[in-house]
């Protein structure tokens, strides 16, 4: 499949890039319907587009989704997506002072800019990444493989990163089962049919992050109240001048943080977040809770940053780096990409592509995002009794239309059930959804490498780039335990 | 001084007691079926090996989960968990009935209205049901709702992207 970097500049792809933006902005402004969500229930129906529309869709979901969280965050005061926790924290006591239009202004502005450098690392990164790829071998997929699930478990589980690794262990298990590769010998199956085949992902994705966030909608119901009158909203490029330091830094470490596998925005904004905070001179700290221009800056900037860092993994190793950017490589692989260090050689043009739909879309997110705030302040009132069961329905069709399945479905509904629960108890379940993508490449890589060296398994430990990894695993779990140990109750070993 | 994050740990205590036994129990199961699969060509290359060893991953953690639970009074804490969601259930029914509606309606719709019912009529006994149950709004209005969206979702899914839809089938 070869694409080129005219066909972004097609009407049709504009079209639909541009719709992808608004319809995610709309999504992630809604409370409750996380960029996830969104990307999740959206793969299915990206699949009955052309190629380059499907990819031209989802970036424009995933970018205008992103950015959406942020108007009910500053307008309302309840973050629209996870992301945008920070934001509300800050924007909203703006708001509440008859500064509401700038706050949001602001985080406009803070979300472009962090944009273009999450792309920039995109941009710069990937070809030195795909090389260092391609010189990974089994052993080395396999370590790779296991550490993103390690560290991402680590990261999204804050002071308990038990927690974490054991949802990384139950989605590495979930991909066990069905026939696996070498001897097509089938694990786990209870002689059912379908689950001879695997349990598909995409599913999984769904019913974690579609059905189980509407079930908790239901529990933690807030009364919505919107409480300012925000007729327009005011792109203040002067107030990001002031704070570039905020900026250039919390750019960096959305990118990065994207870059690591499992790690989303959520993770991203919080830590720029708190390094803003611990930075800024006293007087700025002071107002960090009150309603801080410079926090907005520091969270929002990190947060559409991570978009160019998620893609990172996603694109060259096929390790997604957040739970939207596993949504993305899914849709890719529906439209037959393998994603990985090949990705240049199988799809040529397509990594330009994907880099001109991020620029587009990014722009349009900029343009989109100021001219909705009058229909999104409308969309606020939208019952969610009305709004939650269109989505059950639309779980239902996402899950059902990837294999005309109803098993599908049966997997979606029961990983809905099991999300709410984990969640509830503290389990975060972005480490399951990478463990149960990751699962298949480990394990066949794992045993290859180990029946390649079967005579001298002492071999593998002096391979360079597999004892890097190696080192990376170990010093990941030393690093969640000792953190865990520093926390009073973090069941850490101390 | 107790902090938000250690007061939510402490409220986490009980249910990890359960989770720590549950997922050492599964960790265990797994383990065990692990080593009963063939071993063609050893144990190097053998379909057990990564549920074997991921299984006694799982059963490890979990053990330090339940270990630190117990240690830290999560008998106890369980205990009152249970009070507290009896208390809870009745505090906040309203938002528990809603959820579990919510939850037997999907369960609903999927296994029984899908099977048996074109998908658009499915889709409008499903929506207006819900709707009717959770928003309490007007039998007319909701009808128009319901009946508006299960037309329009089938007209995109089944016209535009031209997929199947599940169930029995399209009527439109």
């Amino acid at each position: 499949m070869t694409l080129d970097l005219s066909q972004i500049v097609q009407p049709m792809t504009l079209l639909t890039m541009a719709t992808g933006v608004v319809f995610g902005l709309l999504w992630g402004a809604m409370p409750g319907l996380s960029t996830s969500m969104a990307m999740a229930l959206l793969v299915g129906i990206s699949a009955k587009f052309s190629f380059p529309l499907a990819i031209a869709f989802l970036v424009g979901v995933f970018t205008g989704s992103t950015s959406g969280g942020e108007m009910s965050a500053v307008l309302i005061g309840i973050p629209g997506t996870p992301d945008a926790v920070p934001l509300a924290i800050e924007g909203y006591p703006l708001t509440r002072r008859g500064e509401g239009g700038r706050a949001l202004g602001l985080a406009y502005v803070a979300s472009f800019l962090g944009g273009w450098v999450g792309i920039a690392l995109l941009v710069m990164f990937a070809p030195v990444i795909i090389g260092f790829a391609l010189e990974l071998g089994s052993w080395e997929m396999a370590l790779l493989g296991l550490w993103g699930v390690a560290i991402a478990g680590n990261l999204t589980s804050g002071e308990r990163p038990l927690k974490g690794w054991i949802s990384g262990c139950l989605g590495l298990l979930v991909a066990m089962v069905g026939r696996e590769v070498i001897y097509g010998y089938g694990r786990f199956t209870f002689n059912s049919a379908e689950l001879a085949d695997g349990i598909d992902y995409i599913p999984l994705l769904i019913g974690l992050f579609g059905l189980a966030e509407i079930l908790r909608v239901f529990l933690t119901h807030e009364s919505i109240h919107v409480q300012s009158q925000v007729r327009r909203i005011i792109p203040d490029w002067g107030l990001i001048a002031r704070y570039w330091k905020a900026a250039i830094r919390g750019s960096v470490i959305g990118a990065l943080i994207g870059a690591i596998p499992g790690a989303g925005g959520n993770v991203a904004t919080y830590v720029s977040y708190d390094v803003a905070r611990r930075t800024a001179p006293p007087d700025e700290r002071a107002k960090f809770g009150q309603g801080s221009y410079e926090a907005i800056v520091a969270a929002e900037v990190a947060d559409n940053a991570n978009i160019g860092g998620a893609l990172l993994p996603t694109l060259t190793l096929g390790i997604p780096g957040s739970a939207g950017a596993a949504a993305f490589m899914a849709a890719l692989n529906l439209q037959g990409v393998r994603v990985g260090p090949l990705i240049n050689q199988d799809h040529p043009g397509l990594l330009p592509y994907i880099y001109g739909v991020l620029v587009l879309s990014n722009f349009v997110m900029y343009g989109a995002a100021l001219l909705l705030v009058r229909p999104v302040v409308r969309l606020f009132s939208l019952p969610r009794e009305v709004l939650m069961p269109i989505i059950a329905v639309v779980c239902v069709l996402g899950a059902f239309g990837l294999n005309l399945s109803m098993f599908d479905v049966s997997v979606m509904f029961v990983f809905g059930i099991m999300g709410l629960v984990l969640q509830r108890a503290g389990f975060p379940l972005a480490p399951m959804v990478l463990g149960a993508i990751l699962g298949s490449m480990v394990d066949e890589n794992l045993r290859r490498a180990l029946v390649l060296f079967e005579h001298q398994p002492m071999a593998l430990f002096g391979r360079p780039f597999g004892l890097a990894l190696l080192t990376l695993i170990l010093f990941t779990l030393y690093d969640g335990i000792y953190r865990a140990g520093r926390v009073p109750d973090g069941y850490g070993t101390t | 001084m107790v902090t938000p994050t250690v007061d939510r740990r402490e409220r986490e205590r009980g249910p990890d007691l359960v989770a720590g036994t549950s997922l050492a129990a599964l960790g265990l199961y797994v383990a065990a079926q692990a080593v009963t699969m063939p071993r063609p060509a050893g144990w190097h290359s053998a379909p057990g090996l990564l549920p074997f060893l991921l299984g006694s991953w799982l059963t490890a953690m979990s053990a330090v989960l339940l270990v630190g639970s117990v240690k830290r009074g999560g008998g106890a804490q369980l205990r009152r968990a249970v009070r507290q969601i009896r208390q809870d259930v009745t505090v906040r029914a309203d938002r528990v009935w809603r959820m579990a509606f919510m939850l037997a309606g999907v369960a609903v719709y999927v296994y029984l209205l899908l099977p048996r019912l074109y998908f658009e009529i499915a889709t409008f006994v499903y929506l207006a049901t819900t709707m009717r149950v959770l928003w309490r709004r007007e039998p007319l209005k909701i009808a128009l709702v319901a009946g508006g969206v299960a037309v329009a979702l089938t007209l995109l899914f089944s016209r535009f992207l031209r997929t199947l839809l599940p169930g029995a089938g399209s009527w439109l």
